[in-house]
């Protein structure tokens, strides 16, 4: 599980980033059929090509699914290769899979078929083999995959032990809990039930790779064009780095008929600015904003916004500052900063206070209600007289008058205003004061793996699967992204008990719920907001949709129209 | 006509009486060498202009942040963004100080009461104070990294110049490697070992500015060494720190002198690029250069939130410059009459 805390946060932070900074966003809550709708009518005809421009503010990182670790990478792996699941409209529904896996009665063993018309873009039919070869490969330790303690978060048998160096399993990748049965058929053996296992199938980490074809291209292995299979809906035809890269429609892909755009080409361009004026001189079809462009394009019928899954938050390092032990504190600053008046007036989009931890609108439980319809809305609020009160009690029981903390944070220009932003709300707490310290994400990374900061603010935290538990295990004592010290015996057993639960989903949702009652309570950690994201589409363009899981901007199903 | 027919004659003359010691008489009144370069300078309409701009400039950010009763990061999410507005000149609508944007009354829509000179930012910090606390940390910076130069640069070039032989080459040699590094790759990795903050911007901006002057001061001394009255000086067995007190130092004071006028625009400048880039004041402390980068980043709605920082570092710039210009002219003794 070690390497969980860092590589967690960073997919986290990207996402976070492409909302502030990203051109690549899809459109609202709006889905597929009401752009389908608008052609019934008649009235718009279906433009000659169905070709999309995008613009985003960084090229992709990797495209290797072992090894990729942020949202950019995530979305261009989903977009080329297809796994057993993807995700439509943020729910994962079988792609490669040819429905729904038998799973056996303990919930412990998973039998997907493949589909028989699922092929590679050489010809190669997508086999069973080659899953195992991929998740294999994610396991082994040589690959150094930053993201494969997502192996054993899915509970697959051994997968812990082969990442665990005093194990006497450490690196013995056969003895994963994955085989395949015949060609198309692939059995996974869990250690113990996990509900939310077949979701996790649509994370591109689980996708598979062609085995012949990975080898045989050794460290070149996707670096360009030449270098990478395709068995999804598109097939990667160019990509000059730092510049653009383009996706071409993949006729082989076995949902073909169902993908309406048949080439798109995203650009690499830094600033913001110069991307709004492409978008209006039509150079592209959707562009994210942020702060001063939303005041400029709200009023625009072109403008929708979202709400995303990830939740922007602080976190108190206790063993670096006693004073965060003592709850009142940590509750005093929760209520001391004013959330509401942030996103009206500085970011301005349709991000909301986050007053639990485990964002809404994310997944619902087995009654089939939202987390927080079950949970409550809200732990805590915006009270700066509360807080003041609670403030001058915490410091006669501290018996210190003054406190200086460090407020580490990211060195991009939007997390500055915000550190600034969120230091002088906490500085209305009399007599302390609090230093900003921006450091480069790199640095950042480091610093909080290790536990070397006061006040840690320069990182929200992304879903890795649909299931409140990618949030709830991070603070137990032993996760390693708890560097701050906090330690509760109730909240590390609720969140045990819930794992091992997997059989019974109720009461495992009970339990999760407590557990987030429990560290609200304690607040271990203080939420700041749910992101949200605003962007502008073409109204020309219909059916591009945002998601909050899987690809990001999906327009597998868009459409493009005369203009 | 009739004076061409006049006879000059003798007693038309009278005899001078010639008193040898009036040759010795000096008419002319005296002009100390520095006496003469004020008046040089004075005559120079550029120079003085652009010396009465900064000593405003300079006034102001002692005494501008003291204006209102607004603080460096006194933030108010409830008066963001407001344009500049001056009381007496708010009816004036052609002015930008009438606290409207885009044809609407920021203040009328956001309630605001009080008047901002030069605005707000996105935080709702008062523009006004932050600019004049920005001037003053930009000239601190300006200032003190350029006493850093003035005291190494000197220094080391004296030294190398004077002595010569080993010293100088082996002064020399450091020199050139040096000079070799580019500025902004010293300057990233010394802040990336300290923490960012005027201290580092002002070693930083020490570390290698210092170079320039010192050349300059080798090639002067140099050639000053080799003079005859130098020559005369140390056959009468002047000592070495004689030398340096009595021909050195007056002799190319006038160098150093506009040599530094220069560096202190430069460094301004030099520090509002690290700000720029991202490599410089930690907020919430502001510089002219941190100003300017926040205000680029909404220049197409909040035009003012650069403006104004933009206008005080050029007419610094410009000024120092004009005024640096001028001294030399004063200073150099070749121009002298």
């Amino acid at each position: 599980m070690r390497g969980k805390a860092k590589w967690s946060v960073l997919v986290a932070i990207m996402l976070v980033m492409s909302m502030f900074l990203a051109a690549c966003s899809g459109g609202g809550k709006d889905d597929s059929a009401s752009g389908d709708k608008k052609s019934g009518d008649g009235k718009q005809e279906l433009a000659d090509k169905q070709e999309i421009t995008m613009a985003t503010s960084q090229d992709i990182p990797t495209l290797d699914s072992s090894k990729a670790t942020d949202a950019t990478s995530f979305d261009q792996i989903q977009r080329i290769h297809s796994g057993l699941y993807t995700y439509y409209n943020n729910k994962a529904v079988p792609d490669l899979s040819d429905g729904e896996p038998k799973v056996s009665e303990d919930g412990k063993t998973y039998t997907f078929t493949i589909r028989d018309d699922a092929n590679w873009s050489n010809g190669d039919p997508v086999t069973a083999a080659d899953f195992v070869y991929a998740w294999r490969r994610l396991t082994d330790p040589k690959t150094k995959s930053q993201y494969n303690y997502i192996v054993p978060t899915a509970h697959i048998k051994n997968a812990d032990k082969i990442e665990d160096p005093d194990s006497d399993l450490y690196g013995k990748t056969d003895q994963l809990g994955v085989k395949a049965i015949d060609d198309k058929t692939l059995e996974v053996t869990l250690d113990k039930a996990t509900p939310y296992f077949t979701s996790m199938m649509a994370f591109a980490s689980f996708y598979p790779l062609n085995q012949k074809f990975v080898e045989s291209q050794g460290k070149q292995y996707a670096l360009g064009p030449d270098h990478i299979l395709s068995n999804g809906a598109y097939k990667l035809t160019s990509w000059k780095t730092g510049e653009s890269w383009t996706l071409e429609k993949n006729p082989d892909y076995w949902d073909a008929k169902n993908i309406t755009i048949d080439k798109a080409t995203i650009n690499v361009v830094k600033d913001l600015s110069t991307r709004v004026n492409m978008y209006n001189t039509d150079e592209i079809s959707t562009v994210g904003l942020s702060q001063d462009f939303i005041d400029e394009y709200k009023d625009s019928p072109e403008y929708n916004e979202f709400l995303d899954t990830s939740v922007g938050y602080l976190k108190l390092n206790e063993n670096k500052v006693p004073a965060f032990k003592n709850p009142k504190v940590r509750k005093a600053i929760a209520m001391i900063i004013d959330e509401q008046g942030y996103i009206d007036q500085i970011r301005k989009d349709a991000s909301v206070p986050a007053q639990y931890w485990v964002p809404k609108d994310f997944v619902s439980g087995p009654d089939g209600k939202d987390f927080h319809e079950t949970a409550p809305a809200s732990y805590f609020k915006y009270d700066p007289d509360e807080a003041k009160k609670l403030w001058a009690e915490a410091k006669k029981e501290l018996g210190q008058d003054k406190f200086t903390w460090e407020y580490m944070t990211t060195d991009e220009p939007q997390t500055k205003t915000v550190a600034e932003y969120f230091a002088n709300q906490i500085e209305q707490l009399d007599g302390v004061t609090i230093k900003i310290n921006q450091q480069p994400w790199n640095n950042y990374l480091d610093r909080d793996t290790k536990g070397d900061y006061e006040i840690g603010g320069g990182a929200a935290w992304g879903p890795d699967y649909q299931d409140p538990m990618t949030f709830l295990d991070l603070w137990t004592s032993t996760n390693p992204n708890n560097t701050m010290g906090y330690k509760n015996t109730e909240y590390d057993k609720l969140i045990k008990e819930a794992d091992n639960l997997g059989t019974d989903p109720q009461k495992r949702w009970d339990k999760l719920v407590q557990a987030e009652k429990v560290l609200m309570d304690d607040m271990a950690i203080i939420p700041q907001f749910q992101v949200g994201g605003a962007q502008l589409i073409k109204p020309y363009v219909k059916g591009l949709v945002h998601q909050s899981m899987g690809i990001a901007t999906d327009f597998r199903h868009a459409k493009v129209y005369k203009h | 006509m009739s004076g061409q027919n006049e006879l000059i004659t003798k007693d038309m003359f009278a005899p001078a009486e010639i008193d040898a010691s009036q040759s010795e008489e000096i008419r002319r009144e005296t002009v100390s060498y520095w006496k003469d370069a004020f008046r040089r300078l004075r005559k120079n309409k550029g120079a003085i202009a652009g010396a009465i701009i900064i000593f405003i400039i300079i006034i102001m950010a002692i005494i501008g942040p003291y204006f209102n009763k607004y603080g460096v990061d006194d933030q108010d999410i409830m008066r963001t963004n407001a344009p500049p507005k001056i009381g007496f000149l708010s009816n004036v609508h052609w002015l930008p100080f009438d606290g409207y944007e885009k044809g609407r009354d920021v203040y009328a829509e956001k309630k605001i009461t009080d008047n901002f000179w030069f605005g707000t930012d996105k935080l709702g910090r008062d523009q006004w104070t932050r600019i004049w606390l920005g001037t003053r940390v930009s000239l601190f910076i300006g200032v003190i990294a350029t006493l850093a130069d003035l005291i190494i640069g000197v220094a080391y070039g004296g030294i190398s110049g004077y002595f010569g032989g080993k010293v100088d080459t082996i002064l020399q040699r450091i020199y050139e490697i040096l000079v070799g590094i580019p500025q902004l790759i010293l300057v990233i990795l010394l802040i990336m070992i300290m923490n960012p903050g005027i201290t580092t911007i002002i070693l930083a901006i020490g570390v290698t500015g210092w170079l320039g002057m010192s050349r300059l001061i080798r090639g002067q001394v140099l050639q000053l060494k080799s003079l005859e009255y130098v020559l005369a000086a140390k056959t009468l067995g002047a000592s070495d720190s004689r030398i340096i007190a009595k021909h050195m130092v007056p002799n190319t004071l006038g160098l150093i002198i506009v040599h530094t006028m220069f560096s202190v625009p430069s460094a301004i400048f030099f520090e509002a690029f690290l700000s720029f880039i991202g490599l410089g004041m930690s907020p919430p402390k502001a510089s002219l250069g941190v100003l300017i980068q926040q205000g680029y980043e909404s220049i197409q709605f909040h035009p003012y939130l650069a403006l104004y920082p933009g206008l005080i570092i050029c007419l610094l710039l410009i000024c120092f410059n004009i005024f640096g210009d001028g001294l030399r002219d004063a200073l150099d003794p070749r121009l002298r009459k």
